[in-house]
């Protein structure tokens, strides 16, 4: 594949991806406000108009030891994701070893680790301690250090890239274990895609749990619930910086997605095969909208729900792996 | 490492100002101190020097859930100060609007629980449940937030009940009933919400006793803890004072709908029962009387009014004590052992309602005086 194919598909793709992003949160809301019986805002409002007036709004200055690592933390997660959504178009597979899942696993590693870096360096308002009462003879205790919102929010997503982000790469392999190969091009040269088999249903059951933990969702929003840290480590993100976040929200869950799509379905996002493409850009809403059905039926889980349903997820996703191994995915 | 985790003034989980200090260590948390008055609205000052009447009208603005039981407590301590006799009829209209007040003010708990516990369906439905009661409300006294049923001697004439009111709101509470009892069902079977209420936020009947628990909070936890059975407004009803052993997080939620279908059996039994005859009395009243006080039982737990009268007619002297001023002491330990997470949980499942505790006396601890501040600290008296 020639220079400039790689450039025209790869903006192409990015086009999509953005243009998903600012789709997908609409879609979400309108999902919940059926089931919750309310007509919900209009699909375009919550990703598009909604970025578009965050971009421009006022921004603040934030109260933060090192505000530059705090909005590139932001940028580093952006582009860790666009990477991996090129690396899973073909325009990409004949460069180096991109088409690699060991380069894409990396990335989301990145990406998870980018929201420890933002809880480390906000410091809200909204968790600052009150000088006077909070040093009040009276207080039941003093004298303990306080903590900002933003940094119990890094210490989750420390927790979460150790032990909830298990289940999500266990399933990502089954399908390249199959292949016996860490190239997509090869995953996508199976004789039959890796979701009609039985070890690839249940590594795609728990893809979709890993996929609620990666984007944050609920019941996975252990990073940023709104009943105790609020927005957790992404409190400071204003304005266009806010805009930006959400676009890098649409475009994460996009990407998960389309990957998901790409590895278990066998079908890339190919814009020379308008065959593959538009099964692939419509299957790729599927996840998303799953998601929200799951979102509107779910309570926040606070890590003692978390590490059980890790642990269950990352059993049977072992299960599936060890089902591959031994049957060759052909069962 | 402990860690003190400030949550408040001002946080999407609190409806209202007030502050929580947690001290967490690995997010479980180990000692918890809530803090209150924040916001100042000085209505016992207020009501300092104003003719019984118009501090009657006052008292219904000390909360916007609960207005019902604060005017009812209000005229109630008025009429035992003055003598003051209250026709059988208008004792059976505020009863139903107080148990149709703890119908909204349960399902608006209920909406604001699953809120903080992130099931916004079960939130949403909350309030879709509340809204009829609301309806109804609104039907009955010509508004959904202060409804001005009690006045002293009787009740409002706009809020008498003919027989088309009856058969409107016997219909509401029939579908309340069946729509209620169709959510409690689907909430107890949710094993996802049950995993985050049941064995979280545990109060024990030792701790709830200890630190005065009221209302719902206390009867969670076993305490059988209610004035409905104690005052003589109630003796013509027949219903249950629902007091679970379990003391947590599911208990206070579970107790709640539960109180909802003893609400409504009452409101049937004022329907079928109504009385006929006059609703206000015209008596005359003893003014310079004695401090009398009045306990009720609010939706939130035991509410006290104090009133002292002067010779012109005047309030002396008025003190009000919601049942938030101590729930909260018991939440305080019952928040301890839990998730960070859970604990905000826990403190919901108090029902705080700020509004009507901040009162913002400030006692001087060398002399022992009082003052009322503002809401920007100057005196006021």
């Amino acid at each position: 594949m020639n220079l400039a194919s790689v450039i025209a598909g790869s903006v192409m793709t990015m086009v999509v991806g953005i243009a998903y992003a600012t789709i997908i949160p609409g879609v979400e809301r309108k999902i919940h406000a059926r089931i919750q019986r309310r007509y919900g805002p209009p699909i375009t409002t919550p990703g598009f108009w909604n970025i578009l007036k965050f971009m421009f709004k006022r921004g603040v200055r934030i109260n933060s030891p090192n505000a530059v690592v705090y909005y590139a933390s932001l940028i580093v997660s952006m582009l860790c994701i666009s990477l991996v959504l090129l690396f899973s178009t073909p325009y990409w597979w004949g460069i180096l070893g991109f088409s690699s899942i060991l380069g894409v696993v990396g990335l989301l590693k990145v990406e998870e680790a980018s929201y420890v870096s933002m809880g480390s360096f906000s410091r809200s308002v909204m968790s600052a301690g009150m000088s006077c009462g909070d040093r009040a003879k009276h207080a039941s205790f003093s004298g303990v250090p306080s903590r900002y919102f933003e940094e119990v929010g890094a210490s989750r997503a420390l927790k979460m890239i150790t032990l909830g982000s298990f289940p999500f790469y266990i399933a990502l392999f089954v399908p390249f274990v199959m292949a016996k190969s860490v190239s997509i091009p090869d995953v996508l040269s199976l004789d039959a895609p890796a979701i009609v088999s039985l070890p690839g249903i249940i590594a795609a059951a728990v893809y979709f749990i890993g996929f609620n933990i990666l984007t944050n969702n609920r019941p996975f929003d252990i990073i940023k619930p709104k009943v105790d840290i609020i927005e957790g480590p992404l409190m400071e993100y204003a304005a266009s910086w806010r805009g930006m976040y959400y676009l890098f929200s649409g475009l994460l869950s996009f990407t998960l997605s389309s990957l998901f799509v790409t590895i278990f379905a066998g079908i890339p996002l190919d814009f020379m095969s308008p065959g593959l493409l538009l099964p692939h850009l419509f299957l790729v809403i599927m996840l998303p909208a799953c998601s929200a059905v799951m979102r509107a039926f779910s309570p926040v889980f606070t890590f003692k729900q978390i590490y059980k349903v890790s642990f269950a997820s990352t059993l049977v996703g072992l299960i599936a792996l060890l089902l591959t191994v031994l049957t060759g995915g052909v069962l | 490492m402990k860690i003190d985790v400030p949550v408040g003034v001002v946080h999407p989980a609190l409806l209202e100002p007030f502050r929580i200090r947690f001290l967490v260590e690995d997010e479980v948390i180990e000692d918890c101190e809530i803090t209150f008055n924040a916001a100042h609205k000085g209505v016992e000052r207020i009501l300092e020097g104003l003719p019984i009447k118009n501090a009657n009208i006052v008292t219904e603005r000390v909360c916007g859930i609960c207005s019902h039981i604060h005017l009812w407590s209000s005229c109630r301590v008025t009429e035992k100060t003055c003598q003051i006799n209250v026709p059988e009829r208008a004792n059976y209209v505020r009863v139903m609007a107080a148990e149709l007040e703890r119908l909204h003010s349960h399902l608006l708990f209920f909406g604001h629980a699953f809120e903080v516990l992130g099931q916004e369906t079960f939130s949403y439905r909350s309030f879709a449940l509340r809204e009829s009661v609301m309806g109804i409300m609104h039907e009955f006294s010509g508004n959904r937030v202060h409804y001005a049923v009690p006045v002293i001697g009787g009740i409002r004439p706009r809020c008498d009940l003919d027989d088309q009111l009856v058969k409107r709101i016997g219909v509401m509470v029939d579908g309340l009933e069946s729509g209620l009892k169709s959510f409690v069902e689907r909430v107890l079977d949710d094993p996802l919400v049950m995993s985050r209420v049941s064995g979280t936020g545990v109060l024990s009947g030792k701790i709830a006793d200890e630190t005065h628990a009221v209302g719902p909070v206390a009867r969670s936890s076993g305490l059988k803890d209610d004035w409905r059975k104690e005052i003589p407004e109630y003796e013509d009803f027949d219903f249950n004072v629902v007091v679970l052993k379990e003391g947590d997080n599911k208990a206070r939620i579970v107790s709640r709908g539960l109180e909802m279908m003893e609400s409504m059996k009452v409101i049937r039994q004022v329907l079928e029962g109504v009385p006929s005859g006059p609703i206000v009395s015209y008596d005359k009243p003893e003014l310079d009387t004695e401090f009398a006080s009045s306990y009720m039982e609010a939706p939130r737990g035991e509410l006290y009014h104090s009133l002292k009268v002067d010779a012109g007619g005047k309030v002396r002297n008025y003190r009000i004590r919601t049942p938030t001023t101590t729930n909260l002491g018991a939440v305080e330990k019952a928040c301890v052992g839990d998730h960070l997470t859970d604990g905000m949980l826990t403190v919901v499942s108090c029902d705080p309602c700020l509004c009507c505790a901040n009162r913002a006396i400030v006692v001087d601890a060398k002399t022992g005086g009082e003052r009322i501040v503002d809401f920007n600290g100057g005196a006021l008296g």
